[in-house]
């Protein structure tokens, strides 16, 4: 990768003259971001909400719901300033594919929990390598929404607890079986060409096989180390 | 749409949760006779919850009466097909989103400003309440875009949390509130 003098973009007007590639790499992100929000609380959290056991856990899925939704639309707002067509960020109409965990039909509160924890857990690592971010409304949003990631995680991890308190090790290791094999690719493909030039201009830090290397590891710890269940194996792209 | 501007206009000046734990006005009785009437929902009594400890305890029991959750649900579902009938997809959208903007920071704050007097520290109770609250927001503003029933449980249940109580449901046979 050949040096690049990696600008600090303070504001949205400095955007505008910033390099097509510098452009295009943090619209891709910001259009990532607005429209697996937007997914992810379409098709896990809203539905959660009735899956639920009780009305106390029932609301604070709505809070979730609520945050989650919050978060689409504060990447879509930012999206907007930096010439993102509305369309593009509605997964409905956008061209754009969603992560493909989204594709993962969920369909009992164990799983949810269970995706809470590791999916969130993903979405922690990857803000936490926006907030260095060299185009600071993005760091800035990054950083505004890392708590609530952090709650949202946590909150899987603590009704996950709750579950196996109760006895129901073998459906939570179900779930984590069913769910954990989706999550590697989570971070995109091994050598990849948009990671190449993310870093190439200070938008993020590490590779795609950075982080995932750290998830696992970090989701070991959480399976393994806090709940004493087992990460499945699973086979991890090469190329 | 004036009287969706109304509720939104409403929103700051509530006093999420002030009185919480306190006595039951005559308003708030009626308000909850009127609210689970509207529902359909039968219950023998009526149990006012003193602390917030005691309302995440009530909240969590399994003995929560579905019928209560579920017709809320169901009105919910009806009530947001005939707002998008009134307000197209995007306008609602637009809408909704306007009037959950008004309460996405506001309501945490005033729980957290509330447990911290009372030297309470659980991040889920917050959340929780700011679910309950927001939800009810939301059911009120379908409440409001679309009236064809002025007995709307939406309507009276937003009332119980604008005069600042938790309406907690009902379990086994009695209405909890906060």
């Amino acid at each position: 990768m050949t040096e690049t003098e990696i600008p600090q973009v303070k504001t949205v007007d400095e955007f505008g003259d910033q390099p097509k590639e510098y452009q295009d790499a943090i619209r891709k992100i910001v259009l990532s971001h607005a429209i697996n929000e937007l997914y992810g609380s379409q098709v896990f959290d809203e539905p959660a909400i009735a899956l639920a056991p009780n009305p106390y856990a029932k609301w604070l899925t709505c809070r979730i719901v609520m945050e989650e939704y919050g978060h689409h639309v504060r990447f879509a707002e930012l999206g907007q300033q930096i010439g993102i067509p509305d369309n593009q960020m509605i997964p409905e109409t956008s061209s754009k594919r969603p992560l493909s965990i989204m594709e993962y039909k969920m369909e009992t509160w164990i799983e949810f929990c269970v995706i809470k924890a590791l999916g969130d857990l993903a979405e922690i690592l990857q803000v936490e390598d926006l907030i260095h971010c060299s185009f600071h409304p993005l760091r800035n949003l990054a950083r505004m929404t890392m708590p609530e990631e952090r709650f949202h995680a946590q909150f899987g991890e603590d009704f996950c607890s709750d579950l196996l308190e109760a006895g129901k090790a073998v459906a939570v290791q179900n779930a984590v079986d069913k769910v954990f094999p989706w999550m590697p690719a989570f971070f995109g493909q091994s050598g990849s060409r948009n990671n190449e030039i993310y870093r190439k201009w200070g938008i993020k830090l590490r590779t795609n096989e950075e982080m995932r290397e750290d998830y696992i590891n970090r989701a070991r710890e959480l399976i393994e180390g806090k709940l004493g269940l087992t990460l499945p194996k699973v086979e991890l792209e090469t190329t | 749409m004036k009287r969706l501007l109304q509720l939104e206009k409403v929103l700051p000046k509530i006093g999420w949760f002030e009185a919480a734990g306190q006595s039951l006005t005559e308003d708030d009785k009626t308000n909850v006779h009127n609210y689970l009437g509207s529902l359909e929902v039968k219950h023998r009594h009526i149990n006012r919850v003193k602390d917030w400890q005691t309302a995440r305890k009530v909240a969590s029991r399994n003995d929560w009466a579905p019928a209560w959750w579920k017709t809320e649900t169901r009105l919910g579902s009806t009530l947001t097909a005939e707002s998008k009938t009134v307000l197209g997809d995007s306008l609602f959208h637009a809408r909704m989103t306007q009037i959950a903007s008004k309460v996405f920071d506001p309501v945490p704050h005033a729980v957290s400003k509330k447990l911290l007097s009372l030297k309470i520290k659980d991040e889920t109770i917050i959340k929780s309440a700011t679910g309950a609250a927001t939800e009810a927001v939301h059911q009120a503003a379908l409440g409001t875009i679309k009236v064809s029933n002025n007995n709307n449980p939406f309507l009276y249940k937003f009332q119980i949390f604008r005069a600042g109580h938790w309406p907690l449901g009902v379990y086994n046979d009695t209405f909890f509130i906060l």
